[in-house]
């Protein structure tokens, strides 16, 4: 019954209500206990993962490990790097020793950071870096051209960055982006009714994945359907007071949810490597698929509350799998998803869509690939070589106090332009095909404390966890930190599941209670002067800057070398 | 902290209650508080203040308030709170 008509009621029979105001719920003491525990599992879980599966990569010389100092030749058994991980790009940092420098064969100048330079004693240090396609095994390193033989003293090797190879990479990508250019004008002419468009929506991006990722594409469709019904009958056992039922129905359906996105998210390497894709069948991870399940857990939550009880199957795939929001978000709920129905954009309204498509296009293109990834990574036309990133991961003890403070603020620009030029072009297309999406970005890098930066970075996602995350847990806990350390927790680990992201969720967690605790202790009516506002963005800034030292980088010694001396060298500067 | 003891429900009474609770006791200003403004999507209220309301909500309106009872659309704005607390208190009586 809607709340109105409660009202109502109660205004004709004036029900009192008789309440001690002094009685307090007891204190969820087990549910807090339970928290811990589980983010203290969740510790020990990643830690044990990185124990087995951290170091995927070995050296090999003459088919067995290599002992130094060994003599490699130009024309015997090179030095071999293996990859032992699945179908994975990796950014792979190496350093050898020797009488003379070490070179890649065959030599790839364009891909490969390459520093060399003469020590005092006499012998040459080779520094090296290159990324590892999905499809790459080996690496083989000899003397250069011209050298008969060297000797080789010592040699270090470093996966920095390891990222789950999504199927089809680009190309799916790319063809996603011409399934929405053909859905626009069919949206445009025959789409006035929602539901002929939200055929099409569905009906496209099945499509798409049956040519891309067809085994995944029927189990997501079977998933969807069955958690349709499920929720449907969720939603109909809460109204109707049958609580218990309710609660069994939505922890069989989230646990579902968890369950495929574990299975394809996390599970898939440890597939590709057991069955070494049988029949050619694509094992990486499915484009979007963490998009996917989170829309479907955002709406369980809604059907277990009984809202929704009037979503039809058609409706809930066009939702889940709207083609302009498939591969990156914005992650819209479904309430958000209907309310943005406009229809068919008219001539008159196309201007502003595709110029937010095309300011995305160009984000992507000169912010971040070339200027950006220029300055880090050392590839594109103006390219740095070998790149500030590349510097920082060869030596990040020894490297400048300047490079050092200079590449977190670098790499938070960089996931903020990139991921934003993906948002604007999504929120084009989506606008394009009659739906007003949801904003992601709202110029977090002016965000004058930690939880406002958290209001304006990839709201949607902000949105999501507030909404089932840090609500859920903060009823069940009535505890400040633990709701903070889940929530940041649950935004690490969907990243990756590694222990990085988990370090950068203690890291951002940490901050937003200790600002809560200080302005709780400052109070609230105290203004703040234009000076202190200039302080608090410079300050969330550097906050947010020193959290990018986990997420950029895979190899936790070396996260932790950055972190630890980007701090040091604020601190020092500041003395100075 | 006032008690509701046989005070007559109504989504208006609800509203000045917490109204009166957010600015006596959470030092929030009272031009920010209109019906419909959002208090935690823009962060009026933060984590501390929101265990502190719903530790208000449950003594002095009587409901206990479990972890997926509610969302935070109810809990965003002195409206949907008042309709979400007379919806819920109405409920508990019968």
């Amino acid at each position: 019954m809607p709340p109105h008509l409660w009202a109502e009621q109660l205004q004709t029979g004036s029900v009192n209500i008789a309440v001690d105001a002094e009685t307090k719920p007891s204190a969820p003491q087990s549910n807090t206990l339970r928290a811990w525990s589980l983010i203290a599992l969740l510790f020990i879980v990643i830690v044990l993962l990185e124990g087995l599966t951290g170091d995927r990569s070995e050296l090999r010389f003459q088919g067995g490990k290599p002992s130094f100092p060994l003599i490699l030749s130009a024309t015997g058994a090179p030095l071999e790097i293996h990859f032992k991980s699945g179908p994975r790009e990796e950014l792979v940092i190496a350093e050898g020793i020797g009488t003379t420098r070490l070179q890649r064969d065959p030599s790839r100048a364009k891909d490969a950071g390459y520093e060399v330079r003469s020590l005092d004693d006499g012998t040459v240090r080779t520094r090296l870096s290159f990324r590892r396609s999905p499809t790459q095994k080996t690496v083989s390193l000899r003397p250069p051209s011209g050298i008969e033989a060297m000797r080789l003293d010592s040699f270090d090797l470093r996966v920095v960055k390891s990222t789950r190879a999504t199927i089809g990479g680009y190309e799916a990508l790319g063809w996603l982006v011409v399934v929405c250019f053909a859905c626009i004008p069919v949206v445009c002419l025959l789409g006035r009714s929602p539901v002929f468009s939200q055929w099409v929506f569905a009906a496209s991006t099945l499509t798409w994945m049956l040519f891309f990722q067809p085994a995944f594409a029927l189990a997501l469709l079977a998933f969807l359907v069955f958690v349709h019904r499920l929720g449907l009958e969720c939603a109909r056992n809460h109204i109707t007071g049958k609580g218990a039922s309710a609660w069994n129905l939505l922890r069989l359906g989230g646990g579902m949810a968890l369950a495929f996105l574990l299975v394809g998210k996390y599970g898939a390497d440890a597939v590709a490597e057991l069955f070494a894709n049988p029949g050619g069948l694509a094992l990486a991870m499915p484009l979007g698929i963490s998009y996917f399940v989170i829309r479907v857990l955002d709406t369980q939550l809604r059907w277990y509350r009984g809202d929704l009880v009037d979503v039809s199957l058609r409706e809930f795939l066009a939702y889940v799998l709207f083609p302009a929001t498939v591969a990156a978000g914005p992650i819209a709920t479904l309430p958000g998803f209907r309310k943005g129905w406009l229809g068919p954009v008219s001539l008159s309204e196309i201007g502003p869509p595709i110029r937010r498509i095309l300011q995305g296009i160009a984000k992507k293109i000169v912010l971040v690939q070339i200027f950006l990834g220029g300055m880090l990574f050392g590839i594109g036309p103006v390219a740095f070589d070998p790149g500030l990133m590349i510097q920082v991961l060869w030596d990040p003890m020894g490297v400048t106090s300047g490079r050092i403070l200079m590449l977190p603020f670098l790499m938070l620009l960089y996931s903020y332009l990139d991921f934003s030029a993906y948002s604007d072009i999504a929120i084009g297309f989506s606008r394009l095909l009659g739906v007003r999406m949801v904003e992601n970005f709202n110029w977090p890098i002016l965000a004058s404390d930690l939880q406002e930066y958290w209001r304006r970075w990839h709201m949607s996602l902000s949105g999501w966890c507030q909404r089932n995350i840090f609500m859920p847990a903060t009823l069940a806990t009535r505890n400040q930190f633990v709701p903070a350390y889940l929530t940041m927790l649950a935004v690490g680990l969907w990243h990756a599941f590694a222990l990085p992201w988990f370090l950068w969720a203690l890291h951002h967690a940490t901050g937003l209670i200790v600002l809560s605790k200080w302005r709780h202790r400052r109070g609230r009516k105290r203004e703040l002067s234009r000076g202190r506002i200039c302080a608090g963005v410079g300050l969330t800034l550097t906050f947010a800057a020193a959290g990018y030292s986990f997420a950029f980088i895979g190899d936790t010694a070396t996260a932790l070398a950055i972190y630890g001396r980007f701090w040091i060298t604020l601190v020092t500067l500041g003395q100075i | 902290m006032a008690g509701l003891k046989g005070l007559p429900l109504d989504a208006d009474t609800i509203q000045n209650e917490l109204r009166k609770f957010l600015v006596d006791e959470l030092g929030i200003e009272e031009r920010e508080l209109d019906p419909a403004s959002r208090l935690i999507t823009t962060g009026i209220i933060d984590s501390m203040d929101m265990l502190m309301l719903v530790a208000f909500v449950e003594n002095n309106f009587g409901l206990t308030i479990k972890a997926l009872d509610v969302s935070v659309e109810e809990f965003d704005s002195l409206d949907r709170l008042a309709e979400f607390v007379l919806h819920r208190a109405t409920a508990s009586l019968g």
